[in-house]
C-alpha cells in the first residue's frame, strides 16, 4: 500500500510538471529577435500591409484602443503623462498642432503673423464651438494662456511660457502675444496639447481644477472616465472640420500588464494597441488581418549621474560609465531589438538639430578602466542605481547597466523605488548617484537640451552646470534662423556629450498594432500622438 | 513521558508517505541551496546577451533567461533566497505571534482586550496594501521583505497561540502549579508552551509554504527582493512575459516553487495527523 | 440575538476607527504626497504650495484626519485628490466587481473543495485520499499570476473559447460578464478549493470517529444518511469559519488577479490610490473592506447558531 501512495505522489508531481511543460511547447519558438533595428519609415508613408479599403470612409463604429497606462489628470494644463496626450489629442485643441510629418500646422489659429521678433498675432478660426456649445473666441485663448502662466494656479507648464510678457485679445478673433525676448520655441510649445484652449466658465465651475471634466473643441467629447478602467469618448457633431470625425465613439482601455495587452490585441478584444511590447511583436504580426507600424520614437532612456557630488562629479568617472555601458545589449535584451542605440547626443537623427557625434559608438572597457584609474578609482567603486520599481524598461536597463559597470569595477546596487518615493529622493532631494530615467515626446530641440542641461532647470536634478552650454542654449532659443540654431545646438551637444552628465542608452522603436478594418489611421513620424480624427472602420 | 510521545509521533509521521516525501524533498532543497556555489555552472548575474532565451542545452542545462543568464545557476541561488525569506519571515511571525498570543491568553484581562483588538485590526487590513505600504516606507531590500511578510503573518500565529493558551490555562496541572506558587514565567515555559506546540508547529510549516508564495506575489508587484537577485518569484514574474517565446525562464522556477510549497504543505499535513492526539488536547 | 448583533457592531467601531488611523499614518509615512506625484519633475515651490493649499495638505496630519473623519460621520467620504471622482462613486462602481469575483471564486472553491474533502475523509489513507489531497493542494502551490497566465494562454489564446481580459457589467451583458469572470474565478477558486478541502477533510475525520456517529450507525441508518446528515452538519462549523476567512480575504481585493485580467476591483483601486497618495480614496477603500470583514465575521458567527444548536448568544 505504501508503494502505491508513493507512486501516486510522484505521478502527480510529474503530471503537473508535464502540464507546465506542455504549456511551453505550444507555438514553435520563433528565431531570435532581430539584432539590426527595423528600417526607419520615412515620414507620412502609409502603413504597411493590409488591403486597400473597398470603399470610401464609412461613418460610425466604435474604436477600442489599449494604452499602457491611464492618464492621471483631465486638466490639460496640469497633466504630464503621455497617456494624457493621447486622450487630449481627440478632445482638446490648441492654437497650433503638429502634422504627421512633425511640421507645425494651424489648428485653432488659422494663421499668424510676426510683425517683430517679440510679437505674435494669432488670427483665430471662426465658428469653432466648445463641447458645451459656446463659440471659442479670443478671450478663451487669453484666459487659457494666462492660466498656465499664473503662478497662483500652479501649472507645471508655466515655465514653458516665461518668455511671454502679456497676452491680449485685440478683437473677438485676434490674439496678440508680446514677448520679453525672441523665442524660437513658442510656436512648438503652443502645438503641445498641454497648452490647450479651455473655457473659463467650466474651470471656475469646478473650483479651478478640471478634474474629471473635459470640455474642449476637439473631434470627440468625453462621455465617461473610470480611472484605470476606461475612457469613453463620443463624436462631437459640431466639430469645425467638415465631415469629421467618422467614428461614433472611441474607448481607451489602459492595460498595465504587458502580456495582457498583447493578448487583448491578439484576441480582438481591442482593435488598436499602442506600444506592442517588443517580445510580442512577432506573435502579433502573425495574427490574421493585423497591421503593424513601426516608428523610431523620441522616447529614450538614459542613466543619469549626479554631477554635484562624488564620485560622479568627476567627468572622468562619468565618461567611464558612458564607455562601459552596452547599449546594444539593452536594445537586444530589453527592447527586443525594437530600439536604436544612442551613441551621442539626445537629439535623434530625424530632427533638424541632430548632431552627428558618435562618441560612444564603440564600447571601450579598457578606456573606461583607465579613466577610472586616472580619477583615483583603480580599485573600483561602490554606488547605487535608483529606478522606478515595476517599470519594465527601467528594471531591464538597470540590470544591464549593473552588469556592464561590474566589468569595469563599478559595483552598483539596484534600488527600485516606488514612483512617488523616487521623485521625492531623486528630483526633490537630489539624493542619488545614478538613476535610470527616460524622456519622451520632445520634438523642439530646445526641449531636449535646455530644461535638461541648463543650470538650475527643472529637468536638471543631476546638477549639470556649464556656463558655456548655458550661453549657447540661451542664444539658441532666441535665434529665429534655423540654420544658426542648428549650429549652436551642435556646439552645445558636443560639449554635453563630452562631459557626459547622462549616459544615453537607446531610443525606442514604437510598434503600433491594429486590425486592417481600421482605416484612415496615420502614425506620427516620431511614433507619438495618436490622432483618430480621420479614422474609420471598414466593417 | 515526553520521550515516548516523541517516538509515537515520529512513528505516526513516518507512516504517512507523502509527508515523508515532502520532508526529503525539502532536505534535498536545503542541500542544493547550501551547495549552490559548487553546483552552479555560472555566476547567476552573468549576462550572455547573444544566447538570450535559449532553450535547454549542454551549455545552459535549463536554458537562459532574457538577459542570457543561466537559469540553473539562478535557480540554485534562488533556493537560498526563497528558503531564507521563508524561514526568517516565518520565524519572525512565530516570535511575534507567540509573544502576543501567550500574553493575551495567559495574562488575560486588559492585555487580552487590547491585543485582541490589535489582532482584529491586522486581520481586517487588506494584505497586499499593507505589504506594499510597508515596503514603500522601508525600501527595497530582502530584509524588508522578510519583515513585511513576518508582520503580515504574525496575527495568525498570535490567534492560534492565544486560543491554545486559553484552553491550556484551564488545565488542572497548571492550576496546581499556581497554587504551589510557581512563577508565571516558569509556568508558561514549562507547562503551557509544550501544550500549544502542536498547532504551532503545523502552522509553521504551512506558513513557510505561504511565505514563499507571498514573496513571489510581492515580486510580481515590483516590491519583492530587488533584481538582479534570482528569487524564484522574480524569475517567474519576469519570465512570464516571454512565456510563448521561451517558457523555460518561467517554468523551471515555477516548478521549483510548486515542489517546495507542496512539500511544505504535505509535511505540515503529515505533522498535523501525527500530532493528532496532542492537537485534541491543545484545542 | 439582536442584542448580540448590536453588541458586535458597537464593538467593531473601535476596530474600524483603529484601522482608519493606522492607514492614515502608514500612507503619510510613505515619502511624497499627491502633489509630489502630480508635479513629478516639473515642480516649483510655488506650484507645490498652491496645490497643497488646494488639497488641504498644508494642514497638520491630525487636522486632516479629523476633517476626514468629520466628513465620514456626515456620510461624505470625500473626493479623489487626483481624479476628482467622489470616493463613494468609485467604491460603488468597483466593489460589485470584487463581490462578484469573490462569490464566483467561492463557488468554484466549494464545488471542488468540499466533495474532495469528504471523499478524502471517508476513504482516509486510501489511494483516493492521497490523490485527491495532493491534487487539490496544488491549488495553493503556484502563485496566482502564473496560474492566471497559464489559463489565459490555454483558454484565450490557443483554444479561443474565452476572452482574456476586461470587464462588462452584469446588468449590461450577463453572458459576456460571466465569460470574462470564468478564468479569474478559477484562478482564485483553486486556491480556495485547497483550503476548503483540507478543512473539510480534517473536520469530517474528527466527527466521523465521534460517539454519536457510532450511535447513528448502531441505530441502523444507512451509511450515506449517517454521513451526510450527521457528520457533515457538524463538520460544517470549522468549514464555515474557513470560508468566512477566505471570503474576507477575497473581498479585500485581489490585486494580482485584477491586474492580469484587467478587472476594475477594489484591490487595484487601493494600490493605485496608494501609488498616487490619494488618501481619501485609500481611506475609503480600507474602511469599506474592513467593514465588510466585520460583517462577514458576524455572518459566520450567526451561521454557527444554525449549525450547532448548542451554541447560542
Amino acid at each position: 500500500m505504501s508503494k502505491r501512495r508513493f507512486v501516486s505522489t510522484v505521478l502527480v508531481h510529474l503530471t503537473v510538471l508535464g502540464a507546465l511543460l506542455l504549456a511551453g511547447c505550444g507555438t514553435p519558438a520563433p528565431t531570435a529577435a532581430p539584432t539590426t533595428p527595423p528600417a526607419v519609415e520615412t515620414p507620412s508613408e502609409a502603413p504597411t500591409a493590409g488591403p486597400f479599403p473597398t470603399s470610401g470612409p464609412k461613418l460610425g463604429g466604435e474604436l477600442r484602443v489599449s494604452l499602457e497606462d491611464d492618464m492621471t489628470n483631465t486638466d490639460p494644463h496640469f497633466e504630464q503623462a503621455y497617456f494624457g496626450l493621447v486622450v487630449f489629442e481627440q478632445v482638446y485643441e490648441g492654437l497650433l498642432t503638429r502634422g504627421y510629418d512633425m511640421e507645425l500646422e494651424p489648428s485653432l489659429a488659422e494663421s499668424w503673423d510676426m510683425p517683430d521678433p517679440q510679437t505674435y498675432i494669432f488670427h483665430l478660426r471662426q465658428g469653432v464651438k466648445f463641447h458645451n456649445g459656446r463659440e471659442m473666441v479670443a478671450d478663451d485663448v487669453v484666459y487659457s494662456l494666462n492660466r498656465i502662466r499664473d503662478p497662483n494656479v500652479g501649472s507645471p507648464w508655466g515655465g514653458w511660457l516665461v518668455s511671454i510678457d502679456d497676452v491680449q485679445a485685440t478683437d473677438n478673433y485676434t490674439v496678440e502675444v508680446h514677448l520679453s525676448r525672441p523665442d524660437a520655441t513658442l510656436l512648438n510649445t503652443l502645438a503641445w496639447k498641454f497648452f490647450a484652449i479651455v473655457p473659463q466658465e467650466v474651470v471656475e465651475e469646478h473650483d479651478g481644477m478640471l478634474s474629471g471634466v473635459m470640455v474642449g473643441t476637439g473631434p470627440f467629447k468625453l462621455v465617461e472616465w473610470q480611472p484605470k478602467v476606461h475612457i469613453k469618448l463620443e463624436r462631437n457633431p459640431d466639430y469645425w472640420r467638415e465631415g469629421l470625425p467618422y467614428l461614433d465613439a472611441i474607448t481607451f482601455v489602459p492595460i498595465l500588464d504587458t502580456t495582457a495587452r498583447s493578448t487583448a490585441l491578439r484576441t480582438g478584444t481591442v482593435d488598436f494597441c499602442d506600444n506592442v511590447p517588443g517580445q510580442d511583436v512577432e506573435t502579433v504580426k502573425a495574427v490574421e488581418g493585423m497591421v503593424t507600424v513601426e516608428r523610431v520614437a523620441t522616447a529614450y532612456m538614459f542613466l543619469g549621474m549626479n554631477c554635484a557630488q562624488p564620485p560622479f562629479d568627476d567627468v572622468r568617472v562619468r565618461q567611464a560609465v558612458a564607455y562601459a555601458v552596452d547599449r546594444q545589449a539593452y536594445v537586444d535584451t530589453v527592447l527586443f531589438g525594437y530600439g536604436r542605440a544612442m551613441d551621442g547626443g539626445s537629439i535623434p537623427d530625424s530632427n533638424w538639430a541632430y548632431a552627428d557625434l558618435h562618441t560612444y559608438a564603440e564600447r571601450d572597457l579598457e578606456k573606461a578602466r583607465d579613466l577610472l584609474a586616472d580619477a583615483g578609482y583603480a580599485d573600483g567603486l561602490d554606488t547605487t542605481i535608483k529606478l522606478v520599481a515595476g517599470g519594465p524598461l527601467d528594471e531591464g536597463m538597470g540590470q544591464v547597466a549593473q552588469a556592464n559597470l561590474a566589468e569595469v569595477g563599478i559595483n552598483a546596487e539596484l534600488v527600485p523605488l516606488e514612483f512617488g518615493v523616487l521623485i521625492e529622493q531623486f528630483a526633490i532631494n537630489r539624493d542619488f548617484e545614478l538613476v535610470v530615467m527616460g524622456f519622451s515626446d520632445f520634438w523642439e530641440p530646445n526641449d531636449f537640451l535646455y530644461p535638461v542641461f541648463h543650470t538650475g532647470e527643472g529637468f536638471n536634478p543631476w546638477g549639470y552646470s556649464n556656463p558655456q552650454v548655458d550661453a549657447l542654449l540661451e542664444q539658441a532659443r532666441e535665434e529665429l534662423d534655423q540654420d544658426t540654431r542648428a549650429e549652436l545646438y551642435t556646439e552645445a551637444q558636443q560639449i554635453i556629450v563630452e562631459e557626459a552628465p547622462l549616459a544615453n542608452f537607446a531610443q525606442q522603436v514604437i510598434v503600433q498594432g491594429y486590425y486592417d478594418y481600421v482605416q484612415g489611421f496615420q502614425p506620427m513620424a516620431d511614433g507619438g500622438k495618436l490622432s483618430f480624427v480621420e479614422t474609420w472602420l471598414d466593417k | 513521558m515526553e520521550g515516548s510521545f516523541l517516538a509515537l509521533t515520529l512513528r505516526r509521521f513516518l507512516r504517512n508517505r507523502t509527508a515523508v516525501v515532502g520532508g526529503l524533498v525539502l532536505i534535498l532543497l536545503a542541500i542544493a541551496a547550501v551547495a549552490a556555489p559548487f553546483l552552479a555552472p555560472y555566476d547567476p548575474r552573468e549576462m550572455h546577451p547573444a544566447e538570450r532565451l535559449s532553450a535547454p542545452s549542454p551549455s545552459y542545462p535549463l536554458g537562459a533567461d532574457q538577459f542570457g543568464r543561466d537559469i540553473l545557476s539562478r535557480l540554485l541561488y534562488g533556493a537560498r533566497i526563497s528558503l531564507r525569506v521563508g524561514f526568517l519571515s516565518t520565524g519572525m511571525a512565530l516570535f511575534l505571534g507567540l509573544l502576543l498570543g501567550l500574553t493575551a491568553g495567559y495574562v488575560g484581562g486588559w492585555a487580552d482586550t487590547i491585543i485582541s483588538r490589535i489582532l482584529d485590526i491586522m486581520f481586517a487590513f487588506p494584505f497586499m496594501l499593507l505589504a506594499v505600504s510597508i515596503m514603500a516606507v522601508l525600501g527595497p531590500k530582502e530584509v524588508n521583505v522578510i519583515i513585511t511578510i513576518g508582520v503580515v503573518y504574525a496575527p495568525i500565529f498570535a490567534r492560534i497561540c492565544r486560543g491554545s493558551t486559553l484552553s491550556a490555562k484551564e488545565n488542572e496541572y497548571i492550576q496546581a502549579a499556581r497554587l504551589v506558587g510557581a512563577s508565571d514565567v516558569r509556568i508558561v515555559i514549562r507547562h503551557i508552551m509544550p501544550n500549544i506546540m502542536a498547532p504551532i508547529i503545523v502552522q509553521t510549516t504551512l506558513s513557510l509554504a505561504t511565505a514563499i508564495i507571498a514573496e513571489a506575489a510581492l515580486s510580481f508587484l515590483g516590491v519583492g527582493t530587488p533584481p538582479p537577485a534570482p528569487s524564484w518569484g522574480e524569475m517567474v514574474s519576469r519570465g512570464r512575459e516571454f512565456m510563448e517565446l521561451s517558457p523555460w525562464g518561467a517554468i523551471f522556477p515555477a516548478v521549483a516553487i510548486f515542489t517546495t510549497v507542496l512539500s511544505f504543505n504535505l509535511l505540515g499535513d503529515g505533522l498535523r495527523d501525527a500530532l493528532d492526539p496532542l492537537m485534541q488536547r491543545a484545542s | 440575538m439582536y442584542r448580540y448583533i448590536a453588541g458586535r457592531m458597537v464593538a467593531a467601531i473601535p476596530v474600524l476607527v483603529g484601522i482608519s488611523i493606522v492607514v492614515f499614518l502608514l500612507t503619510s509615512l510613505i515619502p511624497g504626497d499627491v502633489v509630489t506625484v502630480m508635479l513629478g519633475m516639473m515642480r516649483s515651490p510655488q506650484a507645490e504650495a498652491t496645490l497643497r493649499r488646494l488639497f488641504g495638505l498644508d494642514q497638520p496630519i491630525y487636522v486632516r484626519y479629523l476633517v476626514w473623519m468629520g466628513g465620514v460621520l456626515r456620510g461624505d467620504l470625500g473626493v479623489s485628490l487626483r481624479t476628482g471622482e467622489p470616493v463613494f462613486h468609485a467604491l460603488v462602481t468597483r466593489f460589485p466587481v470584487t463581490i462578484e469575483l469573490t462569490v464566483l471564486s467561492l463557488i468554484v472553491g466549494l464545488i471542488v473543495g468540499i466533495p474532495s474533502g469528504i471523499i478524502a475523509a471517508v476513504k482516509q489513507y486510501s489511494k483516493a485520499d492521497y490523490v485527491v489531497s495532493v491534487v487539490s493542494l496544488s491549488g495553493v502551490c503556484l502563485p496566482d499570476f502564473l496560474v492566471g497566465t497559464l489559463l489565459v494562454l490555454i483558454f484565450a489564446l490557443w483554444l479561443r473559447v474565452l476572452p482574456p481580459t476586461g470587464y462588462v457589467g452584469l446588468r449590461e451583458n450577463p453572458v459576456q460578464n460571466l465569460r470574462l469572470m470564468i478564468l479569474p474565478a478559477f484562478t482564485l477558486g483553486i486556491g480556495s478549493a485547497a483550503v476548503f478541502m483540507r478543512m473539510t477533510r480534517s473536520a469530517m475525520l474528527e466527527v466521523i470517529h465521534k460517539d454519536y456517529v457510532r450511535t447513528a450507525r448502531a441505530k441502523g441508518l444507512t451509511e450515506r444518511v449517517v454521513l451526510l446528515v450527521h457528520a457533515f452538519r457538524n463538520a460544517l462549523i470549522p468549514v464555515v469559519t474557513v470560508v468566512g476567512i477566505d471570503a474576507g480575504f477575497l473581498l479585500s481585493g485581489v490585486v494580482i488577479v485584477e491586474t492580469i485580467f484587467s478587472l476594475p476591483g477594489v484591490g487595484r483601486l487601493a494600490l493605485d490610490s496608494v501609488a498616487m497618495r490619494d488618501y481619501p480614496m485609500v481611506q475609503g477603500v480600507v474602511l469599506l473592506v474592513a467593514t465588510t470583514f466585520v460583517l462577514v465575521n458576524l455572518v459566520v458567527d450567526i451561521l454557527y447558531v444554525y449549525l450547532d444548536p448548542r451554541i447560542r448568544y
